[in-house]
């Protein structure tokens, strides 16, 4: 055995998954990140099986394939299924697949959350699709509006199955934003400073942002409405003071920036794609970074164009309206950068290719469209028609499926080393472009001819008999184009003939890895000079194979990886990530164990539940090696282990998860504030007013627990410092509680009961969540190598004391403001 | 590193800015009407859109000085460089959100507000 193959041995006996079953307790990226593709894939095909059953039923005029309780059914679990179970995830397990190989790591930072978090979403759509089996599948549409969903009109378990199920995938969505954040700017590879960074880790970091700021809001609307349905609490029922509009708002404030989140990560891909397969570099890198900036931006300035509507003033409507089209501008810049890339070269009509052509085709004219709709006058015409199906399917499958598949074909030679069939491909692509042009371009005309969505049948002798049959032809054919994809991809894993190495002859660094990638990805982590790094130095891959290059060390026991410096990848610590484990599996069981507990009312299952979600994670976080202090990373470099770095990975990774739990606060204080400009009492005569003295001292001893633990960070984790403020906060829950509601608050009264609740319960989760983390401070000895763990401690107490300083100090003293 | 973070910070400023014009324009109008502000009238134009307007002038003042630092400090630096290419994002994203924000000015001239 020569040198290098000894290191590849050891290598692979570190990283590799445990054989059978125990592969279920693989936290490697690689294997997470084909397990959420290819479970996204299979609900794919089942959202695929009831677009075909909608297809059928709308092929005739007074068909009766299904009826109107089933056909609401179908519609509502497609588009569920498509957007929470089929996009996103496998849009984030593509990311999770490819993120490290490009930037040139051997793993994501944290390698059990992105376990956890597939768990997770795998729970939830099984949780939403066992409504089937209780005969009580949701209806009331993908975005669920109140009053329909609410428990007046939807008395049964259908919404529940939806909310429960959807917030448990939902999880997942927020859990991947934190991993990808981290791993994109604490991970590449020394070199590879923001401006070398490949392209589709600028979207996916956009993309992970969004998600971080775009998904609490309608986490928070799911549970609020869950808690209005099992307890009553009221928050969009309009006769105690609720809104039904507060729904809409919280559910597009996710909603719109959703349609960007499917859509930039699949123009990452193409932005990789595209210039490799024209064989030169982006038109240009900056202003394609530029715009995926600024769309993740403006694409939260447009959720009430879903609204147009519902009865908002127009100068309002006019703001939405505007940055609606000006979404378009930055989008257009990509499109137009992809074009001039293209311009000069002459590509090769390959698979990849042809799916990127039909991206162009579809994905422009939806755009175009887009901006059609953007305009509130037109959108008024069509609002609720098919035209506004067709536009959306138009930007959805032109924007992610077609590029999507494009990038299936593009990177199966490195998944699994063999190519697919060149003919099969060809002929899938064609089915599914002339498919998905005559179901689609022909709706529109559906849609302008008056045709409504969501009806499941129409009238013959109105004209909507031939564009809907066509539309019909046009799915099925689209169908099968997307079945030979699938039956292409399955064969090529036995068929395929041996991929040579880097088939494209592309420049990012995945395809310096033999095919398929080995667990460990990288042998060695390469330095980056260049944003090409295998067009400028082609011999890279030889020496990385030979083990030249950081972390390449011959004995390698534990799974590291190398953490660089945020902006100019400087190499700073050495991560040690964790390896195969149970924790994230069982967690996520005993999670889902919790949601399904409150879907079946059993709330003793869901407290205990959660309860071993608490305990699980304690061990989770306390569970680790002792590691030595530094170690060498290369010839010459001593870098210390990540515990003993001031800034560990994991409080990066709690600074990103509490601006999620801000947006929750946030979105919170948004409810408080649009009940005040839309419900006439607010308070209403009922509420009892606060104790205002007695409120301020609470807000005070809350803020004197943050100084104590201040001190005890100072004096380098002090435990009776973290015994003083635990104390503090303690003392402050009371008083604030007794400040509160000295006359008792009864959520179930009226809205303004039930949000100040919802204030009152989301600031107790922190405060819990601090106590727990206070008390194994307080009761651990001082370490070294726990600073980190104090820094993460400290950061959480902080969080929690200014968000409830904000929400408490909302509810004392906005009602005397009045 | 702490302070690199800062000064990276500032490439996002630009949306930033748009994003707070835009929140606090919202909110200006939906808080306005729902108090009927937009009954006080001085030089032919509402309280409200009053107010819209200048908030729409702070910004917009706010993201041409953000341009043209960031083009002095671009010209300065060394083509390809890290600092360079932060210099240009900068910029590019003020321009951007320049034209969003002059958008909804655009409808603050044109619309009434509350109907």
């Amino acid at each position: 055995m020569t040198d290098s193959e000894l290191l590849h041995a050891r290598l692979h006996e570190v990283w590799r998954n445990r054989p059978g079953l125990g592969a279920l307790s693989a936290v490697n990226h690689t294997s997470i990140g084909l397990r959420f593709i290819v479970t996204g894939l299979l609900f794919f095909v089942i959202g695929g099986l009831l677009a075909m059953a909608i297809r059928t039923q709308l092929a005739f005029p007074d068909n009766d394939f299904v009826g109107h309780a089933v056909y609401n059914q179908l519609f509502t679990l497609h588009g569920t299924t498509m957007m929470f179970l089929f996009a996103v995830p496998t849009l984030e397990g593509a990311a999770m697949y490819l993120i490290p190989k490009l930037l040139g790591s051997r793993d994501m930072v944290f390698p059990r959350l992105s376990a956890y978090g597939y768990w997770c979403y795998l729970f939830g759509g099984l949780l939403l699709y066992s409504s089937l089996l209780f005969d009580a599948a949701p209806d009331g549409g993908w975005f669920m509006y109140t009053p329909l969903t609410g428990p007046a009109f939807s008395p049964g378990k259908g919404p529940d199955f939806w909310l429960i199920g959807i917030t448990l995938a939902e999880v997942s969505a927020v859990s991947a934003a934190v991993e990808l954040i981290v791993s994109i700017l604490k991970t590449r590879a020394p070199g590879m400073a923001l401006h070398r960074m490949p392209v589709f880790a600028w979207a996916m970091l956009v993309v992970a942002f969004m998600i971080l700021f775009g998904f609490p809001p309608l986490i928070l609307a799911s549970l609020l409405l869950e808690l209005e349905r099992a307890f009553g609490w009221v928050f969009f029922d309009a006769t105690r003071g609720g809104d039904p509009l507060l729904w809409q708002h919280l559910f597009w404030l996710f909603g719109h920036p959703e349609v960007y989140i499917i859509f930039l990560p699949a123009a990452g891909l193409l932005s990789t794609m595209i210039p490799v397969l024209a064989g030169r570099p982006l038109a240009s890198y900056t202003a394609v970074v530029i715009a995926l900036v600024a769309v993740g931006f403006l694409s939260f300035g447009l959720w009430v164009h879903h609204m147009y509507a519902v009865g908002i003033p127009q100068l309002a409507l006019a703001f939405f309206s505007a940055a609606s089209m000006a979404v378009a501008i930055p989008t257009g810049i990509q499109v137009f950068t992809w074009i001039a890339t293209l311009w000069p070269a002459r590509p090769r009509l390959t698979v990849p290719m042809l799916y990127v052509f039909g991206f162009f085709f579809v994905f422009t004219l939806g755009g175009l469209t887009g901006v059609m709709v953007a305009l509130a006058p037109f959108d008024w015409q069509v609002h609720d028609t098919h035209f506004v199906v067709a536009h959306l399917h138009y930007v959805l499958i032109g924007g992610m499926v077609f590029p999507l598949f494009g990038a299936f074909y593009y990177w199966l030679p490195l998944a699994s080393g063999r190519l697919p069939s060149e003919w099969l491909g060809k002929a899938a692509f064609w089915l599914m472009f002339i498919g998905f042009n005559l179901t689609f371009l022909v709706m529109h005309l559906t849609g302008m001819l008056g045709m409504p969505r969501r009806v499941y049948t129409y009238l013959p002798g109105i004209g909507w008999e031939w564009p809907n049959l066509l539309s019909s032809i046009g799915g099925f054919v689209l169908a099968i184009g997307t079945a030979a994809f699938l039956i292409d991809v399955v064969l090529h894993f036995r068929y395929g003939r041996r991929a040579p190495a880097n088939p494209w002859q592309a420049d990012t660094l995945e395809w310096t890895m033999p095919a398929p990638p080995p667990p460990y990805n990288f042998a060695a982590i390469p330095e980056i000079r260049t944003r090409h790094p295998l067009w400028d130095t082609p011999e890279l891959a030889e020496a990385l194979h030979q083990g030249r290059g950081y972390l390449g060390h011959p004995r390698p026991a534990r799974r590291e990886i190398l953490g660089t410096t945020l902006v100019d990848a400087r190499p700073e610590q050495v991560i040690v990530v964790p390896g195969n484990t149970w924790l994230p599996l069982l967690t996520a069981a005993v999670t889902a164990a919790g949601f399904i507990g409150f879907l079946a009312k059993s709330y003793w299952l869901a407290a205990l539940a959660f309860a071993g979600v608490l305990l699980l994670a304690l061990r989770w976080a306390w569970s680790g090696p002792s590691l030595p202090a530094r170690m060498q990373a290369a010839p010459g470099l001593e870098l210390p282990l990540h515990p003993h770095h001031p800034r560990p990975p994991g409080w990066w990774g709690m600074l990103m998860a509490l601006g999620a739990d801000a947006t929750i606060a946030a979105s919170l204080l948004f409810g408080y504030f649009f009940y005040w400009t839309v419900t006439p009492d607010w308070p209403p005569p009922t509420m009892p007013a606060s104790n205002l003295p007695l409120g301020l001292a609470g807000l005070i001893q809350l803020a004197a627990s943050s100084v104590l633990i201040m001190l005890g960070q100072r004096s380098g984790g002090h435990r009776g410092a973290a015994l003083c403020a635990l104390l503090a906060l303690l003392a402050a829950s009371a008083t604030l509680a007794g400040a509160l509601a000295p006359g008792g608050i009864m959520p179930t009264r009226h809205a303004y009961d039930a949000i100040a609740t919802a204030f009152a319960t989301w600031h107790g989760l922190h405060v819990l969540a601090c106590l727990t983390v206070g008390a194994v401070l307080a009761w651990r000895r001082q370490a070294p190598e726990r600073r980190g763990q104090w820094r993460i401690a400290a950061l959480l107490w902080h969080y929690t004391v200014l968000q409830g300083l904000a929400l408490i100090g909302v509810l004392l003293l906005f009602p005397r403001l009045l | 590193m702490t302070a690199g973070l800062h000064r990276q910070f500032a490439i996002i400023v630009a949306p930033l800015i748009w994003a707070a014009h835009f929140v606090l324009s919202y909110a200006l109008l939906s808080i306005g009407c729902a108090l009927n502000w937009q009954a006080a009238q001085a030089f032919g134009l509402d309280l409200i859109r009053g107010l819209l307007l200048l908030l729409t002038v702070a910004a917009v003042a706010a993201l041409l000085l953000l341009l043209g630092s960031a083009r002095n400090t671009g010209h300065s630096l060394r083509i390809g460089s890290r600092a360079r290419f932060m210099a240009t994002i900068a910029g590019g994203l003020s321009v951007l959100s320049l034209i969003a924000v002059l958008w909804i000015g655009l409808a603050v001239v044109l619309i009434p507000p509350c109907r």
